[in-house]
C-alpha cells in the first residue's frame, strides 16, 4: 500500500467543514460544466477551438478566465480573513489559528501568482503581438505549454481540498525554519511549493517566449524606439521574469529537498541557514512586484495617450523609466528584512536604492499628467481607473518611501501599515491597471464596447471600498498592530477599525458585482454598442488597425512602420483610406500559421502528477509523470507537420468582408 | 429613470448613510477612542527619534505630493476653453519639462537619501545608546510560543514579561529556539529578528515609567497571536526591590527545566525564575552548531566577540 499510495491514507480525504465545502463546490462546478458541455455537445468545439489552440489571442482569453476564477477564490479568502479579524476580539473568531494562517497564506499566494500574474500574461498574449505587428508569438507550442502549466498550478493549489486537507500555514513566502519539516510536518507546504513550481515554470517559459517575440518579431520599420509604451514596459517586466524566476525555482527546489530528503539548506541546525532562503526568495520576490507593476504602467501610458489624443509626452523618459525600474528592482531585495541584523552600511545602501526607484516612478506620473495637460482628455471609465491609480499609487508610494528608510522600517515592518502599503500598490497599481485594460481593450476582443455608466459606477465603488478597507489598516499599523493576528485582546480596542476595514471589503464586493453587471448589460446591449470600425477610441497603436475581433492571422499584410504611434501615423497620412478603398487589396500572400496542439496539455498533466507524487511521496507516480513529460517532448519533436497555410484567396475573402464594413462606415 | 424614482433613490441613500453613521457612532467609535497609537506616543529615546524621522519624511513627501494632486485635480476640472497651451508652439519646451520632472523627484529623493544614510547609522540597533550609563543586558530567547528573558548579570530569568529601571539603556541579545521571530516593543523602538543559532542585538531605553507592550511580529506557528509580553518600566529603587524580591524566591531554571519549558507549546502566563543555569543562553545557541564548534557563515557562539564587529553574520 505504501508503495502505491505513499503517505496518502483514508484520513487524508476531506473531513472538515472547509475541505468538504471546498471539494464539494469544486466537484459540483465541474459536474455542472461537464453536463452542460455534454448536453450541448460542445466538447469537440471546446477542445478544438479553445483548449488546444495555439492562437495567442485565445490563450490570452483563457488566462483571463482562469485568473477571474482565482480572483473569486482569493476574494473568498480575503472575506474569511476580514470576518475572523472583526470577530476575534478576545479569543473569539470562528476559525482556529492554524486554519486562519492557511487562509492568509492561500490568499497571498493566489492573488500574486494566479490572479495578477494570470491577468497580465493574458493581456500580454493578446495585445503584444498585435501592437508589434506580428501574427503570433515566437514559439506557439511553448505558449500553450506556459498557459497549461499556469492552469495546472492553479488547479494544484486547490487540490488540498481533496487530498490532505491542509495548506501551508506559513505566510505567502513560507520562510524557513517555519516551513521546514520540523515545524510544518504536514503536506501544506509541499502543496505550496509544487503549485508554485508548476506555475512558475509556466511563467518562465512565457517570459522567454514573449521576450523573443518582442525582440525578433516586430513589423519591419518598428525600431525599439518606435515601440508602443506597453511593449516597452512588458519588455522590462519580461527581462525580470527571465532573470529572476530561475532563482525562485532553485530556492523552492532546495526547500523541497530539505523537506523530502532531509537535506539542510535552510534548517537552523546542521549547517543550514534560513537567512539564505530569506535573501534568495526576496531577490526573486522584489522583482516579482515590478513584474506585476511594469505592464500596468504600460497600460496607463497607452490609455493616457489615446484618451488625450496626443503623442505621449516624454516618450524617451518613459522608456528610461521602465528600464531603470526593472534594473533597480533587482538591487533592493534587502529592504524586506532590514530587521534581520545587517550592519548600518548595508541597510543604508539598500534603503537608498529603494528610494531611487521613486524617481523614475515619479517622473512617469508627471509625464502622464503633462500628456493630459497638453492634450484634449476624454474622461471615459478607463481614464477613471487611471486617476484612481494616480491617487492611490502616490499614497502607497509615500508609504513605500517610508518603509524604505531602515529607521522607520524597524517600527513599521510586519505591521498592518506594511500590509496596507502593498495592498495599495497591488490593488491601486496593478489591479486598477488591469481593470483599465479590460475597459480599453474589451471592444478589440469582443467587437462591442463595455457599458460606460456601469463602468464608472464600479470604479467609484471600488475606490470607496478600497479606501474604507485599507485606511484603517494604515491607522492600525500606527497603533502597533502586527499582521497575521488570528485574535487579539479586547482591551486593545482594535476591533472597531477591523470592522471598518470589513465594511470596505463589503463595498468592494458590491463593486465586483457592479463589474459583473456591467459585462452582463454590455452583452445584452451589444447590438447598440457594436464597434465595426475596429477602432472605437480613435487609437494610436497597431492593434486598432485590425478588425474587432482580429482575424486569426492578426494582419493580412504586415504593416510597414514609419513612426511611433504607427496607426495614428497611418490615419494622419491617409494610408488607412488607401487600404480601405481597395488599392492595397491584391497584395495578399499565403499565411502560414501554427496548427492546434494538445502537447502542452499532456506535458502539464504529467508535471501535475510529478508535483502530486512529490507531495505524497509516491515514487512510481513521479517516475511516470517525469517520463511521460519527456516522452511528449520527444514525440512532438518528430512531428514535422505543425503548421498550416491560409491561401491568399481565403485571406482576400476574409479581409474584403472586414474592409467592406469599414468602408461602409467611412461613407 | 423618472424623477420620482430618482427622488426615492436619493431618499434611500440618505437614510442608509444616516443609519450607517449611527452604527459607526455606536459600535465602532467607542472602540477606536480607547486605543493608544503606539507609534505616535513614543516612550523611549529610540522610538522618539524614529517618530521624528517619520514626521520629517512625511512632510518632505507631502511637499511634492500635494502639488501633484492639485495638478491632477486641475486637469480634471479644467474645461477645454480654459486650456493654456504652454508647450504647443515650441518643441524645446518638452526638454525643459523633462528637466523639471526629473529634477523634482531627484532633489526630493536625494534629500531623503541623505536623511536615510544619517538616520540609519544613528538608529543602528547594534549601536549602544549611551556611553555614560552601564546598560542592563537582557538575553532574549524566542520559544514556541513565549518569550524567555534571561538577566545574565542578575542571574534571574522571566517569561513573557520584563522589568527594567527607567532611563537606563537596555542591551537585548536575541536568539531563538524555535522558528525565526521578530522582537518588537513599539513604544520603545523598532524591532529585530531573533534566529536560532545566532545572536542579533537591539538597544532600547524606556524614558518614563509605565507598562509597554511587546509583540512577536513574525509569523511562527499556531500560538503566534498569544506571544505577547509587557515591559514594566519602574524607578531605580523599585527595580532594586523587585530584584531582591525575586532573589528571595526559589524558582530555578535549570537546563532540564528549560528543556521542558521549550517543548511546552501553549499560551504561557508571566513567570519568574530566581536562578538561571550558568550560560544558558550560550548553551541554547550551541544546540544549533555542529559539535558546538564554529562553522563558516555561522556566528561564533561567543557573544562578547560580537560587540566589536556588530552583525552576527557578514555580507
Amino acid at each position: 500500500m505504501k508503495f502505491w499510495f505513499g503517505k496518502l491514507t483514508w484520513a487524508s480525504l476531506p473531513h472538515e467543514w472547509f475541505t468538504i465545502g471546498g471539494a464539494l463546490s469544486m466537484v459540483l462546478a465541474g459536474l455542472g460544466i461537464f453536463v452542460y458541455l455534454t448536453y450541448t455537445k460542445k466538447w469537440k468545439w471546446l477542445w478544438q477551438e479553445w483548449l488546444t489552440s495555439t492562437d495567442p489571442k485565445k490563450i490570452g482569453i483563457m488566462y483571463f478566465v482562469v485568473a477571474a476564477l482565482m480572483l473569486v477564490r482569493g476574494g473568498l479568502d480575503a472575506g474569511m480573513i476580514w470576518l475572523q479579524q472583526s470577530l476575534a476580539s478576545g479569543s473569539g473568531g470562528y476559525l482556529t489559528a492554524d486554519h486562519f494562517q492557511q487562509i492568509f497564506t492561500a490568499h497571498g499566494t493566489i492573488m500574486i501568482f494566479f490572479v495578477t500574474t494570470g491577468f497580465l500574461f493574458g493581456l500580454m498574449n493578446y495585445i503584444l503581438p498585435l501592437q508589434i505587428g506580428a501574427r503570433d508569438v515566437a514559439f506557439p507550442l511553448l505558449n500553450t505549454l506556459s498557459f497549461w502549466l499556469y492552469a495546472a498550478g492553479a488547479l494544484f493549489i486547490n487540490l488540498f481540498f481533496f487530498f490532505g486537507g491542509e495548506f501551508a500555514a506559513t505566510g505567502w513566502l513560507a520562510m524557513p525554519p517555519l516551513s521546514e519539516l520540523e515545524f510544518s510536518p504536514g503536506v501544506g507546504v509541499d502543496y505550496w511549493i509544487w503549485s508554485l513550481q508548476i506555475s512558475g515554470l509556466g511563467s518562465l517559459l512565457s517570459g522567454v517566449n514573449l521576450l523573443v517575440t518582442i525582440l525578433k518579431m516586430r513589423a519591419p520599420g518598428m525600431t525599439l524606439m518606435k515601440m508602443p509604451m506597453f511593449v516597452w514596459t512588458c519588455l522590462g517586466s519580461l527581462l525580470l521574469v527571465v532573470s529572476t524566476f530561475p532563482i525562485l525555482t532553485m530556492t523552492l527546489l532546495m526547500l523541497s529537498l530539505d523537506r523530502a530528503f532531509g537535506m539542510h539548506f535552510f534548517t537552523s541546525n546542521l549547517g543550514g541557514n534560513p537567512m539564505l532562503y530569506v535573501n534568495l526568495i526576496w531577490s526573486w520576490g522584489h522583482p516579482e512586484v515590478y513584474i506585476l507593476m511594469l505592464p500596468a504602467f504600460g497600460i496607463y501610458s497607452e490609455i493616457v495617450a489615446t484618451f488625450s489624443r496626443r503623442r505621449l509626452f516624454g516618450y524617451g523618459s518613459l522608456v528610461a523609466d521602465a528600464l531603470l525600474i526593472s534594473g533597480l528592482s533587482m538591487l533592493v531585495w534587502l529592504h524586506h528584512f532590514f530587521t534581520m541584523g545587517a550592519g548600518a552600511n548595508v541597510n543604508a545602501f539598500f534603503g537608498i536604492m529603494t528610494g531611487l526607484i521613486a524617481i523614475p516612478t515619479g517622473v512617469q506620473i508627471f509625464n502622464w499628467l503633462a500628456t493630459l495637460y497638453k492634450g484634449d482628455p476624454r474622461f471615459t471609465s478607463a481614464m477613471h481607473w487611471f486617476f484612481g491609480f494616480v491617487f492611490t499609487f502616490t499614497l502607497g508610494g509615500m508609504a513605500g518611501v517610508m518603509l524604505g528608510i531602515p529607521g522607520l522600517d524597524f517600527q513599521l515592518h510586519n505591521s498592518l501599515f506594511l500590509v496596507a502599503h502593498f495592498h495599495t500598490m497591488v490593488i491601486g497599481g496593478a489591479l486598477f491597471g488591469i481593470f483599465a485594460a479590460i475597459t480599453y481593450w474589451f471592444p478589440k476582443v469582443t467587437g462591442f464596447l463595455l457599458n460606460e455608466k456601469w463602468g464608472k459606477r464600479a470604479f467609484w465603488l471600488w475606490i470607496a471600498g478600497f479606501l474604507v478597507s485599507f485606511t484603517p489598516l494604515y491607522i492600525l499599523g500606527l497603533m502597533g498592530v502586527t499582521r497575521r493576528l488570528d485574535h487579539y485582546d479586547a482591551s486593545r480596542g482594535w476591533q472597531g477599525l477591523f470592522m471598518v476595514a470589513g465594511l470596505g471589503f463589503i463595498i468592494i464586493c458590491v463593486a465586483v458585482c457592479a463589474q459583473i453587471w456591467q459585462i452582463i448589460v454590455s452583452i445584452k446591449e451589444r447590438k447598440q454598442n457594436q464597434d465595426q470600425s475596429g477602432d472605437p477610441w480613435d487609437g494610436r497603436t497597431l492593434e486598432w488597425s485590425t478588425s474587432s475581433p482580429p482575424p486569426v492571422y492578426n494582419f493580412a499584410v504586415i504593416p510597414e512602420i514609419k513612426n511611433r504611434d504607427a496607426f495614428w501615423d497611418m490615419k494622419v497620412s491617409g494610408q488607412v483610406d488607401k487600404l480601405v478603398s481597395g488599392q492595397a487589396n491584391k497584395q495578399y500572400e499565403d499565411i502560414v500559421m501554427p496548427k492546434n496542439t494538445a502537447v502542452g496539455i499532456y506535458i502539464s498533466a504529467f508535471l501535475f502528477l510529478v508535483g502530486f507524487a512529490f507531495v505524497w511521496h509516491i515514487v512510481w507516480l513521479g517516475a511516470v509523470g517525469f517520463v511521460g513529460a519527456v516522452t511528449c517532448v520527444i514525440f512532438r519533436s518528430f512531428d514535422h507537420h505543425t503548421e498550416f497555410t491560409i491561401k491568399s484567396e481565403d485571406v482576400a475573402k476574409m479581409e474584403s468582408r472586414g474592409l467592406k464594413e469599414i468602408w461602409q462606415l467611412k461613407q | 429613470m423618472s424623477k420620482k424614482q430618482k427622488i426615492i433613490i436619493l431618499y434611500l441613500v440618505v437614510i442608509d448613510v444616516f443609519l450607517l453613521g449611527l452604527a459607526l457612532w455606536f459600535f465602532v467609535w467607542p472602540k477606536i477612542r480607547l486605543v493608544n497609537f503606539a507609534l505616535l506616543q513614543p516612550a523611549g529615546e529610540v522610538a522618539i527619534k524614529e517618530y521624528m524621522l517619520f514626521k520629517l519624511v512625511l512632510f518632505l513627501m507631502l511637499v511634492v505630493a500635494i502639488p501633484l494632486f492639485c495638478f491632477a485635480v486641475f486637469i480634471l476640472k479644467r474645461r477645454k476653453h480654459e486650456k493654456i497651451s504652454l508647450f504647443e508652439k515650441n518643441k524645446s519646451h518638452e526638454g525643459l519639462w523633462q528637466i523639471f520632472v526629473w529634477l523634482v523627484p531627484v532633489i526630493l529623493i536625494f534629500s531623503i537619501s541623505v536623511i536615510n544614510w544619517k538616520s540609519t547609522h544613528d538608529l543602528d540597533p547594534y549601536k549602544p545608546l549611551s556611553l555614560k550609563k552601564e546598560p542592563i543586558v537582557i538575553q532574549v530567547v524566542a520559544l514556541n510560543w513565549k518569550w524567555l528573558f534571561i538577566y545574565p548579570n542578575e542571574r534571574i530569568a522571566t517569561i513573557n514579561f520584563l522589568q527594567v529601571p527607567e532611563q537606563t539603556p537596555i542591551e537585548f541579545n536575541l536568539t531563538a529556539d524555535a522558528p525565526m521571530n521578530s522582537f518588537w516593543i513599539p513604544r520603545l523602538g523598532g524591532q529585530m529578528y531573533s534566529m536560532a543559532g545566532m545572536t542579533t542585538k537591539l538597544h532600547l531605553q524606556a524614558d518614563q515609567k509605565g507598562d509597554f507592550e511587546g509583540f512577536a511580529a513574525e509569523i511562527n506557528g499556531r500560538g503566534f497571536a498569544d506571544m505577547n509580553f509587557v515591559l514594566h518600566s519602574v524607578s531605580e529603587t523599585d527595580y532594586g526591590n523587585w530584584l531582591k524580591n525575586v532573589k528571595s524566591k526559589s524558582l530555578k531554571l535549570t537546563l532540564k527545566e528549560y528543556e521542558r519549558l521549550s517543548e511546552e507549546e501553549k499560551k504561557h502566563e508571566p513567570e519568574v525564575f530566581s536562578f538561571v543555569e550558568d550560560s544558558l543562553y550560550e548553551k541554547i545557541m550551541e544546540k544549533f552548531m555542529p559539535d558546538g564548534g564554529y562553522m563558516p557563515g555561522m556566528p561564533s557562539h561567543n557573544v562578547d566577540s560580537l560587540d566589536n564587529n556588530n552583525p552576527s553574520f557578514s555580507y
